[in-house]
């Protein structure tokens, strides 16, 4: 038996939910039972029934066909804005962190400008500039966190790039492109897709709260954020049109935070490789320990 | 120009710290020639690891001259250092850390002859005839360098550099992460080497005792610069400087 297989097993659960929430993004209109925009002002603020299993909001839509659209404008563009925001970031902190000098200091400062704003704050001020919008909401965040990664990937590139296994890559012949392709990339490409994980559900925060700020998502376009904040009044009376969004982004956040430790884990070839015990084993290791302590 | 295989021309490596501008090499002039065994001892932090990475071309001298064949190679392109690599190779301290903990064994060593254009089909023999040479199992190449002992590891090490078929060979202290018995099979291997293939040495070590049975010449370093240099026999009768005195109590 070689690699650890718990492990292993919790990931492929974790990618399988993940994979399902990105379908759901992707067949969102066909899998909705009700016309999410439909409004029916004789069926509004019905409570969860079997007709409307997460009851209606306050113009009649179906609550639940609303989530299922609006994982498009939540889920979906959280997973572009991060996927764009690693690619790039870590692009500018790997050349940061290999040439060094003069193209170093000056990307290092550019991303040091962007950082000495609080986030949300600077996502408020492009807005600003740029106007309300989802769209524009996902230019502003994208703004705002790509020095992370930059820096994070230049750290990395940093402390990898003195490893004596670099020195013998270039005494191998290898070229700066195939030192960085074959062995900086691979190395500190753990932290980063961890780092990018996991901001999958802070960025989809992050985006729901510009919604909720109505600065994000406009009406009637369904959206997490902006659904909670249509319902935030109607809280004590008619809680369902708040929780269900809230508990669509709790659940979709959770997946993906721990998706995000899973793959860290995993791309640890210590943690992969190590085999997994069984229970009565790890008991006898845990009193052994005992005795020695 | 005598017909040194590698020679040094007053070498100074000035490193900046905290603390200003600090020496790490002063004065270097050693020469290696074809087929010869060229010993450098000294204490932990007198300059021999950074003596070995310039003469390999992975640091730039501050000063001086490095010449390979009575050709100047101290400050060529990335394009021209390649090529140097197939003259010079280097083993390192710490095998473990010396090969990508990502990348097995295999892997790590066919990159040389990868990066040469080699095929899969060539490089397979060849690296196996190697492994089996330095005493190596070749299902050891699919491992990961953690999954393996030191030993097995410096051996392969040494299977990654000799891949390249050099002309002289830098040991960067190989033996001192060794126990005593590998480290002898791993002497008689390097010795084999030295008589068979007549391969150039420049043997870094702290060891006296393993520098008398495998260097024809030796370098004594202290702090950056050369005390003492000569054959070996000579240095290890004779001694003339105190710090060589020291060297020589300590060993044996």
């Amino acid at each position: 038996m070689t690699g650890n297989i718990k492990l292993r097993k919790k990931l492929i659960l974790l990618i399988t939910l993940a994979v399902a929430i990105i379908l759901i993004c992707f067949f969102a209109p066909k899998l909705c039972p009700f016309d999410p925009y439909a409004q029916d002002l004789a069926k509004a603020m019905q409570s969860p029934n079997w007709h409307n299993l997460l009851g209606t909001d306050r113009y009649g839509r179906d609550i639940l066909s609303r989530i299922i659209v609006g994982s498009r404008a939540s889920v979906f563009s959280a997973f572009l804005l991060v996927t764009v925001i690693t690619i790039f970031g870590s692009f500018m902190g790997v050349v940061c962190g290999w040439q060094g000098g003069k193209t170093d200091a000056v990307i290092m400062r550019i991303s040091d400008v962007f950082l000495a704003f609080p986030g949300l704050v600077f996502a408020l001020a492009v807005i600003g500039v740029l106007g309300g919008g989802m769209s524009n909401a996902i230019i502003a965040l994208g703004v705002i966190s790509w020095p992370k990664y930059a820096r994070l990937a230049r750290s990395l590139t940093l402390s990898t790039k003195n490893a004596p296994y670099i020195a013998a890559a270039r005494l191998s012949g290898s070229n700066n492109r195939q030192i960085i392709y074959r062995h900086i990339l691979p190395n500190i490409s753990g932290p980063l897709v961890v780092t990018g994980v996991l901001d999958i559900g802070t960025m989809m925060m992050e985006l729901a709260g510009l919604s909720f700020l109505g600065l994000g998502a406009q009406p009637p376009l369904a959206e997490w954020g902006s659904m909670m904040s249509e319902g935030r009044s109607m809280l004590q009376t008619t809680p369902w049109v708040v929780l269900s969004p809230g508990l669509a982004i709790f659940l979709t956040v959770f997946v993906f935070n721990l998706l995000g430790d899973t793959v860290r884990d995993y791309l640890d070839p210590k943690e992969r490789h190590k085999i997994s015990i069984s229970k009565g084993e790890q008991v006898i290791c845990k009193r052994k320990k005992s005795w020695r302590g | 120009m005598t017909d040194y295989i590698l020679q040094t021309e007053h070498i100074y490596k000035y490193f900046s710290g905290k603390r200003g501008k600090f020496s790490a090499l002063e004065d270097i002039n050693i020469a290696l020639s074809k087929g010869e065994c060229l010993g450098i001892v000294g204490e932990s932090g007198s300059g021999k690891s950074t003596l070995a990475r310039i003469v390999c071309c992975l640091e730039e001298p501050s000063e001086g001259k490095l010449f390979l064949e009575n050709n100047d190679i101290t400050n060529l392109t990335a394009k021209e250092q390649r090529k140097i690599y197939q003259k010079i190779q280097m083993v390192f301290q710490n095998p473990t850390d010396s090969f990508d903990p990502r990348c097995t064994l295999h892997a790590g060593i066919s990159e040389g002859l990868k990066n040469l254009g080699r095929t899969q089909k060539e490089i397979l023999p060849k690296i196996e005839a190697l492994m089996d040479k330095c005493g190596l199992p070749a299902e050891l190449g699919k491992r990961y360098p953690y999954e393996v002992s030191g030993g097995q590891c410096q051996r392969a090490a040494l299977v990654r550099a000799l891949a390249m078929e050099p002309e002289i060979l830098v040991c960067d202290e190989i033996t001192s992460n060794l126990d005593v018995s590998v480290q002898k099979q791993l002497m008689e291997f390097l010795q084999e080497l030295k008589k068979t293939d007549k391969m150039s040495f420049l043997f870094i070590c702290h060891d006296l005792a393993l520098v008398q049975q495998f260097c024809d010449r030796v370098v004594i370093m202290q702090k950056g610069k050369i005390v003492e240099a000569g054959a070996t026999e000579k240095i290890i009768s004779m001694p003339e400087t105190e710090y060589t005195k020291l060297l020589m109590d300590a060993a044996f």
